[in-house]
């Protein structure tokens, strides 16, 4: 082989050969051992004098930082969260780095942003806190390029609507009705009679966040939809719109189902007053656009079935105005009715569906009471009815609702864990000691108990950093004789967010 | 060795689980009785069974010693425990050892004197000569046999044409990487393994079919080699045996002369294959200018020594094994380690061109070598187009396409921020691996890319 080929050619002239066989090539005349040791020659040739060159682009520097690095020690913490993977943890680290002006150091920043871009909630405190580099990495990998956060409204909105997937469009739609409800109203009726049935209700329930007034036209109209889980989904979400038009006519219905008596007695000539429950007898046409189902409820009558359908979407202040009694006073005229069951579920629905409705918080509170003091041993899942309250009076009413000590639902049961971790929100300090002592009072049997894996997970992302001694001493009470990897994981969270909060120093 | 870091704590981990672990221990809670003395720290710390355990490190190596029954090397409790010291070090007080812990340290001791008068017993010993060399004998007769067994192979495979072989290409590689080991050349096996990888490999560069054949001609190169390794020079003859699978004996390579240099560990990578994991370390001296590379293996969680830690820097002897082109290496004898300044000097000898010259002297020297280390100086990360490429003055040198799927790519990019920093790499003749970064504008801090290739 001569010096002058350059090895590369040798070797692709050699490897044509190699690809057809020797014996078969056309070239003719190498030997298999002629073209083994030329590729030799040829291949260390060529790998010993590569050179590379391309026209290559510098890439833009990236901009000196302004935060200020977040100490060793945080750093550490957060990387032990990252090492969990434990998206709630991280996303609060960052919101607290955010909020002194933080950030993570260079050499995390990728870790954190590949682990944020695989994350469904992507949330944006958590690119806040790479800093510089985040912005500077996330231009230069399209994966990790910043997406569209519900902080503004891009400037392809309307291009995304027109020829975006579903999951796009209504991601899409979010982010502009909560910058300009009144455009993405514009844009649901541009494009609703083309759009699929399953795509409308989707758009429907995303008016279900912040509903008011200035949505009823649409709604109203979507009542009369083509189908019907679409016309359902509008009256579900006409229902959580208080005073709208559907509530009112809901609230003319119910009227006929609780009847208010009053009348003059006694010495005093006193107003008495007495409630009845009246279930309708037959279903009638309007109702039906309204969202009312024919078919009756699992475990129902059918004119319960009605009859709760209607209630649950009545403001219950109507009872108190046509009664002229305080909530409390409504539930205890009812209670020795037969429908008084029903009559609640419906309470409990309405809070639930119609948090804005007046006088809801006093209601909220009746009906909790009557659970506490009248049906204490009753499993019920009552979440909604605190979930749909502030924070701070669904702690009293969680608390309220454990306070009774008799029955499954006092002291610190299996079903106390389950109230008093049932609201998503973050606890406040008072209500995280208060919930650990009547916790402390609970007695299990076993080490341990996989019903409360769960709800002791929930405590430990929910409780106020400041009572992570107490929760300690709490879990340490009920296993003293070792507990399961599931509450020992609880623990440590515990631990890790109460060390991330003495490092932050909140 | 007192400079430890988060970093250089996790660069021992044996696995990137153990890594997790061992931050997750990384807190005052988990431990009681922390103590450390001049040449080691300690602490107890609840696992899951009745007795907490005892961990403790010896500083000096760093050595680990666990009571936790976990069979990875060092346990999380090890991790956990140094990770600890590097971030809470007043925690640990001052304060005489346990004996737990004084009498490891000093089996340890004892083990290390006893290991030295072991060999020089076995040194002593009378050695059964003949048997040895029969032994000799018949491995070297077995090995001749299966290399020209693998020539006959190859010569067909040729004829044949490689587009013919290529539908069953797995199957006929096994069949003869299996032969090989029974020739006892075990080298040629895993040559020969590789094979099927490339034929299939048809994405980047030159097509399949040219580095086939590149592939082919560097075993044909040994197989022609080892037909008459009894007529090569000493160190070309010593590149063949071990390209053909030979083991040199540590104790040999030992007891040779090394260089005395301030040696810096540039940085490490991982290969693991099934269960055995190849670590390569690589070192630079200062004053010699000389790179060497220490490889250590081990079989499922076996542990691996950590006594040199990517970053560091000692002053030390380092012994080279005899070859045409001496790389890789074993360290004789070390002082303590310190943290490393940039092994770049402003002479300007650290450039791509110096590396890809130095690199093609190697090859020279020893035609097998598969990885080379290049430590270039004021360095920067650029790309063209989905590539991505080191640029330092006129050239550049692309990275591998491995390298730029993982993480270790970004971080590289945040450590140097589209900066001129030093960047060591591996460099295998196609593309660069980067093994570590300093970074000279912050106090010369160090970011290892310890690189984990399965296989």
């Amino acid at each position: 082989m001569s010096a002058d080929v350059s090895p590369a050619r040798a070797l692709k002239d050699l490897a044509v050969i190699a690809v057809l066989g020797s014996d078969r090539a056309a070239r003719g005349g190498e030997t298999p051992m002629g073209v083994l040791v030329g590729a030799a020659v040829a291949g260390a040739r060529l790998r010993a004098g590569r050179r590379c060159g391309a026209a290559v682009q510098r890439i833009d520097e990236c901009p000196i930082e302004t935060g200020v690095v977040a100490s060793e020690k945080q750093v550490a913490t957060l990387e032990r969260m990252l090492a969990l993977s434990d998206a709630a943890m991280i996303e609060e680290w960052c919101s607290l780095a955010k909020a002194r002006g933080l950030r993570v150091p260079r050499d995390v920043v990728p870790r954190l942003l590949a682990w944020w871009a695989k994350q469904p909630s992507r949330a944006p405190e958590v690119f806040e806190a790479t800093g510089a580099c985040g912005i500077w990495l996330a231009g230069l990998n399209p994966e990790w390029r910043k997406p569209v956060v519900l902080l503004e409204i891009p400037e392809r909105a309307d291009e995304v609507w027109q020829t975006g997937s579903a999951a796009e469009r209504v991601a899409i739609l979010r982010t502009v009705r909560q910058r300009d409800p009144a455009r993405a109203l514009e844009m649901l009726r541009a494009t609703f009679s083309v759009d699929g049935a399953e795509e409308r209700r989707k758009f429907v329930e995303v008016l279900a966040t912040g509903v008011s007034a200035g949505d009823e036209p649409f709604l109203e109209s979507v009542l009369d939809d083509r189908s019907k889980t679409v016309r359902r989904e509008a009256a579900r979400v006409l229902a959580r719109c208080a005073g709208s038009a559907l509530r009112e006519r809901m609230r003319q219905r119910a009227a006929g189902m609780i009847v208010v008596e009053k009348t003059k007695g006694g010495l005093l000539r006193r107003t008495k007053v007495t409630m009845s429950v009246e279930p309708p007898k037959e279903l009638e046409a309007a109702w039906e656009r309204d969202g009312v189902e024919e078919n009756a409820i699992a475990g129902k009558g059918k004119r319960a079935s009605w009859m709760v359908q209607v209630l649950s979407a009545m403001d219950m202040a109507d009872l108190s105005e046509r009664s002229g009694l305080g909530p409390a006073e409504v539930i205890e005229a009812l209670r020795a009715d037969a429908f008084f069951g029903d009559v609640m579920g419906a309470m409990v629905a309405s809070v639930a569906a119609c948090p804005g409705q007046r006088e809801a918080g006093e209601w909220c509170d009746a009906i909790i009471e009557h659970y506490v003091e009248h049906e204490p041993g009753r499993r019920l899942d009552l979440s909604e009815v605190w979930s749909s309250r502030p924070a701070e009076q669904s702690e009293a009413l969680r608390l309220r609702m454990v306070s009774g000590a008799k029955g499954t639902t006092g002291g610190g049961g299996v079903q106390a864990w389950h109230v008093l971790t049932s609201d998503a929100r973050a606890w406040s300090l008072g209500y995280s000691r208060r919930a650990a002592a009547v916790l402390a009072g609970g007695t299990f049997s076993k080490t341990d108990n996989w019903e409360l894996w769960a709800p002791i997970e929930a405590a430990s992302r929910l409780l106020h950093p400041g009572a992570a001694e107490e929760f300690e001493k709490l879990i340490g009470g009920l296993f003293s004789q070792g507990a399961s990897d599931s509450v020992r994981k609880s623990l440590d969270r515990v631990r890790l967010r109460a060390d991330m909060h003495r490092e932050f120093g909140s | 060795m007192n400079d430890w870091s988060v970093e250089k704590v996790l660069a021992l981990a044996p696995d990137p689980g153990s890594a997790s672990a061992g931050q997750g221990l990384a807190s005052l809670r988990k431990w009681a009785g922390l103590g450390a003395s001049e040449r080691a720290i300690w602490g107890l710390c609840q696992g899951s069974g009745k007795d907490p355990y005892q961990a403790r490190v010896d500083l000096s190596e760093p050595a680990f010693k666990c009571s936790c029954p976990s069979r990875k090397f060092p346990c999380k409790h090890g991790l956990g425990l140094l990770l600890l010291f590097a971030s809470e070090r007043a925690s640990f007080k001052a304060s005489s050892e346990p004996g737990w812990v004084s009498e490891w340290l000093e089996s340890r001791g004892e083990r290390a004197v006893k290991k030295v008068e072991k060999a020089r017993a076995a040194a002593e010993a009378p050695v059964d000569i003949e048997a040895q060399a029969k032994r000799a004998a018949v491995r070297e007769e077995r090995v001749q046999r299966g290399v020209a067994e693998c020539r006959t192979w190859l010569d067909d495979l040729i004829r044949r044409g490689l587009a013919a072989a290529q539908s069953d290409a797995n199957a006929e590689c096994e069949r003869v990487a299996a032969r090989m080991v029974d020739a006892q050349a075990p080298g040629l096996a895993g040559l020969v393994r590789r094979i099927p990888q490339v034929m299939a490999s048809g994405a980047s560069g030159d097509g399949w079919e040219v580095r086939t054949l590149e592939v082919l001609g560097r075993l044909q190169l040994l197989l022609v080699a080892a037909g008459r390794v009894g007529a090569l020079p000493a160190s070309l003859a010593g590149d063949v045996r071990v390209a053909l699978g030979y083991n040199q004996p540590k104790d040999e390579v030992l007891a040779g002369t090394g260089t005395i240099d301030r040696w810096t560990v540039l940085g490490q990578a991982f290969e693991e294959e099934d269960r055995l994991t190849v670590r390569r370390t690589w070192l630079h001296g200062a004053r010699s200018n000389c790179s060497a590379l220490v490889v250590d293996f081990a079989v499922g969680n076996q542990p691996m020594e950590t006594s040199l830690v990517p970053g560091m820097a000692f002053e030390g002897e380092v012994v080279f094994y005899p070859s045409g082109s001496p790389l890789r290496a074993l360290v004789k004898s070390r002082g303590e380690s310190v943290r490393a300044e940039s092994p770049c000097a402003s002479d300007g000898r650290h450039t791509i061109a110096a590396g890809l010259e130095r690199f093609a002297r190697a090859l020279n020297g020893n035609p097998w070598l598969m990885r080379w280390p290049l430590v270039l100086s004021r360095a920067r990360v650029v790309r063209a187009g989905a590539q991505w490429l080191i640029q330092q003055g006129e050239e550049v040198l692309p990275l591998s396409a491995r390298f730029q799927r993982g993480i270790n790519l970004w971080r590289l990019l945040a450590a140097s921020g589209g900066r001129e920093v030093t960047i060591a790499a591996e460099w295998d003749g196609e593309s660069a691996e980067p093994l570590g970064v300093f970074i000279d504008a912050e106090g010369a801090s160090y970011v290892g890319l310890v690189m984990r290739w399965a296989a």
